[in-house]
C-alpha cells in the first residue's frame, strides 16, 4: 500500500479546524441553503437570511484571526508535499473583505427584489438556486486566496469562475445576460485550458506541485548557472498567469468583462467587479511573491523583463480601460470599463514587486502596501456607486446614463453621494480614492518606472472626463424625470461608503498607518510561505520536498 | 497646550456637525426648525472661542507676572503660543521601506495655531456669524413666519462656511490655510447662488468663484515658492527663517538661525546660500501670496466679484461678504506680517493697490443706488484702507480696522436685509424714503453704524480708520495719508447720501408695500447687538490718559495693540532695520489728524443730509454736468467691460475651440479603437461570433506578445 | 539565435508549417491513390448507422443536460468511492470521515434534486410553483426556460 495514500486520509486536529474555519463556515452555508430550501420550499427570504448569517460568521471567524494583529501562518500538508491549503492573515484579510462584500451584495439583492422589473422576478422565484451560487463562488475567491498548490489553484478559480457562469445567466429571458454568459464561459475554457497547460509544463519540469518549492528550484537553478529552460519556464508561469489576468480583466484578457458586466444582474455585476478583481489580485501577489521573490536569490535571471511585460499589460489594461469608458452610454458597461481601468492601476503596482532593479526592490513594500488600500478604498468606491446605479435602476428601469438626470433634484441624497464616490473614482483630494492612486504611483515612482506614472496620470484625466459626464448628467441635465423612491436602507449604505471614502482621504495619514501596519503583516507572512522550507531546498538538488510539519502551525513572529 | 488642542479642534468641528447634521436629519425631519443646529454649532463654537481667548490672556499675563520675577519655567505660557499645534499628519510617507514604519511628510500635516491674533478673528467672525445665524432665522422667512424654499440648504451652509472661516482662522501651516481658504471660496459660492433659480445669481456665484480662483492661483502658487524654498509650510518656522535671514546683518542670535536653517533644510545647506535665495525670492512669495489676497479681499482689480455677489441673501452678504471672509486677505498679510515686511516692494504694492481701491471703490459707492451694492463697494473701500494699513507697516491698525468694520458693516449690510426685507424685495434707494418712522429700530441702529462708518469721533471706526491715516502719513509715501483723508469724505457723504435717502424726508415705499415693518425680534436684536459692537468696539483699541491726548483724554493704542503686539513684533523690528521711516507708524501722537478728520467726516455728513435733503436737484444737476465723467464712475470704470472685451470673450473662443476638437477629432480616434475588436473579427466571421473569435485571437497575440517581452524585453 | 524568444517563434512557425503540410500531404496523397465513385448515401454525415432525420440544430429539451450532469456528478462519486473501499481498512477512522463528509454534501444536493423533481422524467405538475410568467414563443432563452421546467 502507497504510504501517500494513506496519509491523504487526514484527519485535522481542533486547532486546525478553527484555522479552516471560514472556509468550513460557507460550505456549510451553501449545505444549509440547500437544505432550507428543502424545508421551507424555497423560501427566498430564509435564503437570504441564510447568506446574510453565513457571511456574518465566516468574517467574524476570520476576522477573529486577523485581531491578534502579528502575522499567522499555517499551512496544511498531510501528504507532505507542500501545504494544500494555507489558512493565514493574508488569506484571512481578503476572506473578511470578501464577507464584508458579499452582505452589500445581499442587501442589494434583498432591496432590489421589491422594485416592479423583470429581473426582480428572478430574484422571487430562484432565490436558492441564486445565493447557492453566489456563495459558491465567494468560496472559490476564499480558496484561490488560501494556497499554493497548483492544483488547488486550478480547482479554486473554476470554483470561482464556474459558479459566476451561473449567476451571470440569472437574467433569464435577457438576451443580453445569456450572450454574456456564454462569452464568459467560452473566454473561462480558454484561459482555463491555458493555465491548466501552464501548470502542467511546471509540474512536469519540477515534479512537484508547491510553487514555494517550484521558486526555490527556479532560484536554485539560476544560482547553478544554469541557462537553459528560461524560454519553457517564461511560457510556463505566463501561461498560468492568463487564468489569474483572466479573473483581474487585465488587457488583452479583459474582453468578457464588459458584456458581462452589462448582462448580469446588477448585484452579480457588483460582486464581480470587486470579489473577482481582489480575489485574482491577492492569489497574483501570492503567486509571484512565492515563484520571483524566491528568498534566495532575487532577482532571477530568468525573469529579468517580467515586471516590463507586467508593466505593459498594466498600462494597456487602464489605458484601454479608460478610452472604452470614454463614449459608453450604459452604465453598468461604463463602470466594467473603469474597474478594468481600476485593475491597471493596482497591475501597476504589481509590475514593481517583480522588479529586479534595486530601486524596484526598495519599493517592493510600499507597492504591496498600496495594492492592499486600493483594494479596500475600490470596495467602499464600487460598492457605493453599483449601489446608486442599482437604485437607479430599480425607479427607473434604465441602466442608461441618461437614467441618471436630474438626479440632484430626484434623490439629492444620492446625487450628492454619487457626486463624491465618481470623483474619489478619479482620484481627487482629499477623498479615499486620491489616497489610493497617490501611495500606488508613489511606490511606482519610487521603483523607478517613472513612465508608468505618466501614463497613470494621463489615463487620470481621462478618466475624469467620463466620471464628470455623470456628474454633469446628474447635476446639469435635467429633463423632468420623476423623483427617485430610494429605499432607505439602500441610501444608508451609499452613504456609509460615501463617509468611509471621505474618511480616509481627510483621515489620509492615520488610516494610511492603519493600513501599512496590517500590510506588513500581510507581506511578512506572504514572503514567509518560502521561509520556513528554505533552509532545506537551498541547494540545486534539492529534490525532496520539505515535510514541515503542518500540525504545527507555525507562527511567524 | 492640551487644553488649546481640544477648544482648536472643536471650534470648528461644531459648526460642521450642525452642517452635517442639517444634512443628515434637518431636511428629513426638523425641516424649518433646522436653524437650531446650527445655532448650537456657531454658539457652541463662540463660547469656547471666548474660553480660547481667556486662556491665552490668562497666558499672557502669567508670562508678564513671570517675567518681573524672571522665573523661566512659568514663562512658557505665552512661548506656546507661536508654537504650532499638531493634529494629524495628512500624509505620511514611507521612512523605512523595510520596516514600513510611517513617517510624517512634514509639509502636509494637520497644524493649528493659536496666538493673538488668531483669538481677535475668531472672536470676530464667530460673534458676527452668530449674529447673523441668528438674523437669519428671521430673514429666511416671508412676512407670515413660513421658512423660504431651501431654508435647511441656507443653515447648512452657513455652517459649512462658520466651518472653513474657522479652519482657515486657525491653520497652523500653509496648506491648512490654503484648505481653509478654497472652503470659504466654496461656501461663498453655494451661498451666493442660494437662490440658483434667478439667473443673476448663479451668473454672480460663478463669477466670484472663477475670480477667486485667479487670485488663488497666484497663491498656490505662492505657497508652493515658499515650500520651494524653505522646505517646510509651517508658519512659524517660515516666519523665523525669514526674520533669520533679514535679521541676520544686524547680528544678534546667528546661532539660533543657523541652527534652525539646518534642522529645517537638512545639515548640508549653506546658511550663505540660503541666505541669498530667500532674499531673491521673498518679493516673489509675498506678491504672490498677496495675489490670493487679492482675490478674496477683492482688491482692485480682482474686485469685480464682490458687487455682484450681492445678488445672494442678504444675511451672507452680511457675514461672508462684509465682515468676515473678505477680510481673509487682510488676514493673511496680517499673519504673514513677516514676510511682508521684508520686501519693500511688497509693501509699497499693497498699500498702493489699497489705496486706489479705497479711493475708485468711494467714488463709484457715490454714484449707486442700489443699498446693498453701495455698502459693497464701501466694503472695498474699508478694504482698500485695511490693506493700506497693512502697507505701511501698521499691521496691528489693520487687524484693528478689521475687527471694528466686522461689527459695523454687518450691522449696516444687516439693516440693509431689514429693508429689503420690508419692502419685499425692492432695494434701490429712488424708490422707497422716509422710513425712519415706520421702522425705529432699523432706523437707530442703521444710523449709528454708518456715523460709525463715516468715521464719526468716539465711534469704533474713528479710532481704527485714523491710526491707519495717521500711519500712511508716517510712510515714507505720504500721498497714501492723503488719499485716505479724501476717502474718509467720500465715505461719510456716500454713507449720508443712503442714510438721508433712504430712512429720511417723506415716506415713501415702492409699489405693492402698504406698510414697512419691522422683522422681529430675531432681526431685531442683532441689529441692537452690532450697532452697540459698532460704539464700543473701538474703546479696546485706545487708552485713558489725564490730558494731553484726544480730546484731552483719549490715546490711541490700548489694550487691543498690546495684545497683539508680540505677533507683529518679528515683522516690525524687520522694518525698523529697513529705516526709520516705517518705525514712526507708532501710534503716539497726531491729536491734530484725529481733530482733522472728525472735521471731514462731520462734514460730510453735513453736506451729504443737506444735498439730499433739502437741495436735492443739486446733485442732479452735478451729475448731468460732469457727463462722461459720472457715466465712467456709475459704470464702474467700465472695469467688467473691459475684461469681457480681453478675457472672457477670447477665453470663449478657446473653449469652443477645444469643444469642436473634442468632437470631432478625439470622438472620431476613440470610435475607431472602440471598434479594433470588432475589426478583427470581421476578418474572421461577420457580427457577434466574428467578435468572439477576435476576442480570443487578441487574447492569444497579446499572450505571445509577453511572453515574447519576457524573453526578449522591448530592445 | 541568441535570442530564445525568437527561437520560439521560429520553432512556432516551422511546427505549423509542418502540421498544415502533414494535413495537406496526406489529403493530396490520398487523392491521387484513391479511387473516386460518389453516391448520395456516401456523402450523407455518419449517424452511428442511423439515417438522419431532419435538422441536427435544433433545441434539446434542457432535460438532458439536467440529467447528464447529475449523471457525472455522481459517476464521480462512485468513481471516488472505488479505491477509498480499496484501502479503506488501511485508512482506517479518519478515512471514514473524510468520506462521510464528502458523501453528505453530495446527498444534501441529492436531496435537493429529488425534492424538486429534477430526476422525474415526466415532470409531475403539483410539485411545481405556480408559474404566471408569460412567454414569448419566439424567444429562444423563453422556450429553453419553458422547457427547464
Amino acid at each position: 500500500m502507497p504510504q501517500s495514500m494513506l496519509a491523504s486520509m487526514w484527519m485535522p486536529s481542533a486547532e486546525e479546524l478553527s484555522q479552516l474555519a471560514p472556509l468550513f463556515a460557507l460550505v456549510a452555508t451553501i449545505v444549509a441553503l440547500l437544505l432550507a430550501a428543502m424545508f421551507t420550499n424555497r423560501n427566498r427570504n430564509v435564503a437570504a437570511s441564510i447568506v446574510t448569517l453565513g457571511a456574518i460568521g465566516t468574517g467574524l471567524l476570520a476576522w477573529k484571526r486577523l485581531q491578534s494583529g502579528a502575522p499567522s501562518w499555517a499551512g496544511f500538508d498531510p501528504n507532505g508535499m507542500g501545504p494544500m491549503l494555507i489558512s493565514d492573515t493574508f488569506s484571512q484579510f481578503f476572506i473578511v473583505l470578501a464577507c464584508v462584500f458579499m452582505l452589500v451584495v445581499t442587501a442589494m439583492w434583498w432591496l432590489g427584489q421589491k422594485s416592479d422589473l423583470p429581473d426582480s422576478e428572478v430574484h422571487r422565484m430562484d432565490a436558492t438556486e441564486f445565493f447557492v451560487l453566489f456563495v459558491g463562488s465567494a468560496f472559490g475567491m476564499s480558496l484561490m486566496v488560501s494556497t499554493t498548490n497548483l492544483l488547488m489553484i486550478i480547482l479554486a478559480v473554476e470554483m470561482a469562475s464556474l459558479p459566476s457562469y451561473g449567476i451571470t445567466a440569472f437574467r433569464k429571458k435577457n438576451r443580453v445576460a445569456a450572450e454574456a454568459s456564454m462569452k464568459y464561459v467560452l473566454f473561462g475554457a480558454i484561459t482555463s485550458a491555458i493555465m491548466i497547460y501552464g501548470a502542467s509544463l511546471l509540474y512536469g519540469y519540477y515534479q512537484t506541485l508547491d510553487l514555494a518549492t517550484i521558486g526555490m528550484k527556479i532560484a536554485a537553478d539560476m544560482q547553478a548557472g544554469a541557462t537553459t529552460g528560461t524560454l519553457f519556464l517564461s511560457v510556463a508561469v505566463f501561461a498560468f498567469m492568463v487564468g489569474i489576468a483572466f479573473k483581474v480583466s487585465a488587457v488583452p484578457f479583459h474582453f468578457w468583462c464588459p458584456d458581462v458586466f452589462q448582462g448580469a444582474s446588477i448585484e452579480v455585476t457588483t460582486w464581480l467587479s470587486v470579489a473577482s478583481k481582489a480575489a485574482g489580485l491577492g492569489l497574483m501577489l501570492r503567486v509571484l511573491s512565492v515563484i520571483i521573490c524566491a528568498p534566495s536569490a532575487f532577482p532571477v535571471e530568468a525573469f529579468k523583463y517580467v515586471s516590463l511585460a507586467i508593466a505593459i499589460m498594466a498600462a494597456l489594461t487602464c489605458t484601454v480601460g479608460n478610452l472604452a469608458a470614454y463614449r459608453q452610454m450604459n452604465l453598468k458597461r461604463l463602470l466594467a470599463y473603469s474597474s478594468i481601468a481600476h485593475a491597471g492601476y493596482m497591475l501597476m503596482a504589481v509590475a514593481i514587486l517583480w522588479s529586479p532593479t534595486d530601486a524596484g526592490i526598495g519599493a517592493a513594500h510600499p507597492a504591496f502596501s498600496a495594492i492592499v488600500s486600493y483594494i479596500i478604498v475600490y470596495l467602499l468606491m464600487n460598492a457605493g456607486a453599483f449601489f446608486v446605479v442599482a437604485m437607479v435602476y430599480w425607479s427607473t428601469g434604465s441602466e442608461s446614463i441618461t437614467a441618471m438626470n436630474g438626479l440632484i433634484r430626484r434623490s439629492p441624497m444620492l446625487a450628492v453621494c454619487m457626486a463624491i464616490i465618481l470623483f474619489s473614482l478619479v482620484g481627487m483630494p482629499p477623498l479615499g480614492g486620491f489616497m489610493a492612486k497617490f501611495y500606488l504611483l508613489m511606490a511606482v515612482w519610487k521603483g523607478g518606472l517613472y513612465w508608468l506614472v505618466v501614463i497613470a496620470v494621463l489615463n487620470t484625466l481621462i478618466s475624469l472626463y467620463y466620471y464628470a459626464r455623470i456628474v454633469r448628467a446628474m447635476i446639469l441635465t435635467d429633463d423632468g424625470l420623476p423623483e427617485i423612491s430610494a429605499p432607505m436602507s439602500g441610501q444608508l449604505i451609499v452613504a456609509m461608503c460615501t463617509i468611509g471614502i471621505i474618511l480616509t482621504g481627510v483621515l489620509l495619514g492615520p488610516m494610511k498607518e492603519i493600513a501599512n501596519n496590517n500590510a506588513s503583516n500581510l507581506y511578512a507572512v506572504v514572503k514567509s510561505d518560502v521561509a520556513p522550507r528554505t533552509a532545506s531546498a537551498a541547494g540545486p538538488s534539492a529534490a525532496t520536498p520539505n515535510t514541515e510539519n503542518a500540525d504545527t502551525a507555525p507562527t511567524i513572529p | 497646550m492640551e487644553n488649546l488642542k481640544t477648544l482648536a479642534i472643536l471650534i470648528p468641528i461644531l459648526p460642521l456637525l450642525g452642517m452635517l447634521l442639517v444634512g443628515a436629519v434637518g431636511l428629513r425631519f426638523l425641516k424649518d426648525k433646522s436653524h437650531w443646529l446650527v445655532i448650537t454649532g456657531v454658539g457652541g463654537s463662540l463660547v469656547l472661542a471666548c474660553l480660547i481667548l481667556g486662556d491665552v490672556v490668562s497666558r499672557v499675563s502669567r508670562d508678564e507676572a513671570a517675567s518681573h520675577v524672571a522665573n523661566a519655567e512659568s514663562a512658557v505660557g505665552s512661548a506656546a503660543l507661536s508654537k504650532s499645534i499638531p493634529i494629524y499628519d495628512w500624509f505620511v510617507v514611507e521612512a523605512d521601506p523595510a520596516h514600513g514604519a510611517m513617517q510624517s511628510a512634514g509639509w502636509l500635516q494637520m497644524t493649528f495655531r493659536v496666538d493673538q491674533l488668531t483669538c481677535v478673528m475668531l472672536m470676530t467672525v464667530l460673534a458676527v456669524s452668530f449674529m447673523v445665524v441668528l438674523y437669519s432665522k428671521g430673514y429666511m422667512r416671508d412676512h407670515h413666519g413660513h421658512a423660504e424654499r431651501g431654508y435647511e440648504r441656507f443653515f447648512a451652509f452657513l455652517g459649512l462656511f462658520v466651518f472653513s472661516m474657522c479652519m482657515l482662522v486657525l491653520a497652523g501651516n500653509f496648506l491648512v490655510l490654503y484648505l481653509g481658504w478654497e472652503l470659504v471660496g466654496l461656501s461663498s459660492y453655494l451661498l451666493i447662488g442660494h437662490y440658483y433659480q434667478k439667473p443673476e445669481a448663479a451668473l454672480a456665484a460663478r463669477k466670484a468663484f472663477i475670480v477667486n480662483r485667479i487670485g488663488d492661483f497666484g497663491f498656490a502658487l505662492g505657497i508652493w515658492l515658499i515650500y520651494l524654498t524653505f522646505r517646510t509650510l509651517d508658519h512659524q518656522t517660515v516666519f523665523d527663517l525669514v526674520a533669520g535671514v533679514f535679521n541676520y546683518d544686524a547680528g544678534h542670535n546667528h546661532q539660533a538661525f543657523e541652527s534652525l536653517v539646518h534642522t529645517t533644510l537638512g545639515a548640508q545647506a549653506s546658511v550663505m546660500d540660503f541666505k541669498v535665495l530667500v532674499e531673491s525670492r521673498i518679493t516673489w512669495i509675498a506678491l504672490l501670496l498677496f495675489c490670493g489676497a487679492m482675490g478674496k479681499s477683492a482688491q482692485f482689480p480682482l474686485h469685480v466679484w464682490l458687487p455682484d455677489a450681492m445678488e445672494g441673501p442678504t444675511p451672507v452678504s452680511a457675514l461672508i461678504h462684509a465682515a468676515t471672509m473678505v477680510t481673509a486677505g487682510v488676514y493673511l498679510v496680517a499673519r504673514c506680517s513677516v514676510i511682508f515686511a521684508s520686501s519693500e516692494i511688497a509693501m509699497w504694492f499693497v498699500a498702493a493697490i489699497g489705496a486706489a481701491t479705497a479711493f475708485f471703490a468711494a467714488t463709484i459707492a457715490m454714484t449707486q443706488f442700489d443699498m446693498k451694492r453701495i455698502l459693497a463697494y464701501s466694503t472695498l473701500s474699508q478694504l482698500g484702507y485695511m490693506f493700506m494699513g497693512l502697507g505701511v507697516g501698521a499691521f496691528d491698525s489693520s487687524v484693528f480696522h478689521l475687527y471694528t468694520h466686522a461689527f459695523f458693516k454687518a450691522c449696516l449690510f444687516l439693516g440693509a436685509g431689514s429693508v429689503m426685507h420690508a419692502m419685499g424685495g425692492v432695494i434701490d434707494i429712488r424708490r422707497f424714503s422716509g422710513l425712519r418712522k415706520q421702522m425705529p429700530v432699523t432706523h437707530l441702529t442703521f444710523l449709528i453704524a454708518s456715523l460709525a462708518l463715516a468715521g464719526f469721533p468716539l465711534l469704533s471706526a474713528f479710532w481704527s480708520k485714523d491710526e491707519i491715516i495717521h500711519a500712511a502719513f508716517q510712510s515714507n509715501v505720504p500721498m497714501f495719508g492723503w488719499i485716505g483723508l479724501v476717502t474718509a469724505l467720500l465715505t461719510a457723504f456716500y454713507t449720508f447720501r443712503m442714510v438721508a435717502m433712504a430712512f429720511w424726508g417723506p415716506l415713501r415705499l415702492p409699489q405693492g408695500v402698504e406698510h414697512a415693518h419691522e422683522g422681529g425680534i430675531w432681526m431685531n436684536g442683532p441689529l441692537v447687538f452690532l450697532s452697540i459692537g459698532a460704539v464700543l468696539a473701538g474703546y479696546v483699541g485706545v487708552h485713558f490718559v489725564s490730558g494731553g491726548g484726544f480730546l484731552g483724554v483719549f490715546q490711541p493704542d490700548g489694550v487691543f495693540h498690546e495684545f497683539l503686539a508680540p505677533v507683529i513684533a518679528s515683522a516690525k523690528g524687520i522694518l525698523a532695520g529697513h529705516g526709520a521711516e516705517h518705525a514712526g507708524a507708532a501710534h503716539a501722537g497726531g491729536h491734530g489728524l484725529m481733530y482733522a478728520s472728525s472735521g471731514i467726516a462731520i462734514l460730510g455728513i453735513l453736506s451729504a443730509s443737506y444735498l439730499y435733503l433739502k437741495r436735492p436737484t443739486i446733485p442732479w444737476a452735478i451729475a448731468a454736468a460732469s457727463g462722461s465723467l459720472y457715466r465712467l464712475v456709475y459704470n464702474k470704470y467700465y472695469v467688467d467691460e473691459i475684461y469681457d472685451a480681453v478675457f472672457v470673450q477670447p477665453l470663449r473662443r478657446m473653449g469652443r475651440l477645444c469643444f469642436a476638437i473634442d468632437r470631432n477629432f478625439i470622438n472620431a480616434i476613440l470610435y475607431v479603437l472602440g471598434n479594433i475588436p470588432r475589426a478583427i473579427g470581421f476578418g474572421v466571421r461577420s457580427g457577434q461570433q466574428g467578435a468572439m473569435q477576435g476576442y480570443a485571437l487578441g487574447m492569444v497575440i497579446g499572450l505571445v506578445a509577453l511572453i515574447w517581452i519576457v524573453l526578449n524585453g522591448i530592445g | 539565435m541568441d535570442r530564445p524568444g525568437l527561437a520560439l517563434i521560429v520553432g512556432l512557425i516551422i511546427f505549423i508549417i509542418a502540421g498544415i503540410c502533414m494535413a495537406l500531404v496526406a489529403l493530396v496523397i490520398g487523392k491521387f491513390l484513391r479511387t473516386s465513385l460518389p453516391h448520395p448515401e456516401k456523402d450523407a454525415a455518419y449517424e452511428c448507422g442511423e439515417p438522419t432525420i431532419g435538422n441536427s440544430w435544433v433545441q434539446f429539451d434542457l432535460r438532458f443536460y439536467v440529467v447528464a450532469l447529475v449523471f457525472l456528478i455522481f459517476d464521480i462519486e462512485m468513481a471516488l468511492f472505488y479505491p477509498w473501499a480499496v484501502v479503506y481498512k488501511d485508512a482506517g477512522i479518519a478515512g471514514l470521515w473524510d468520506m462521510l463528509f464528502f458523501f453528505a454534501v453530495l446527498v444534501v444536493g441529492f436531496a435537493y434534486l429529488w425534492k424538486f423533481g429534477y430526476l422525474d422524467w415526466v415532470r409531475a405538475t403539483h410539485g411545481q410553483r405556480p408559474s404566471n410568467r408569460k412567454i414569448s414563443a419566439d424567444d429562444a432563452m423563453g422556450r429553453a426556460a419553458r422547457g427547464w421546467q
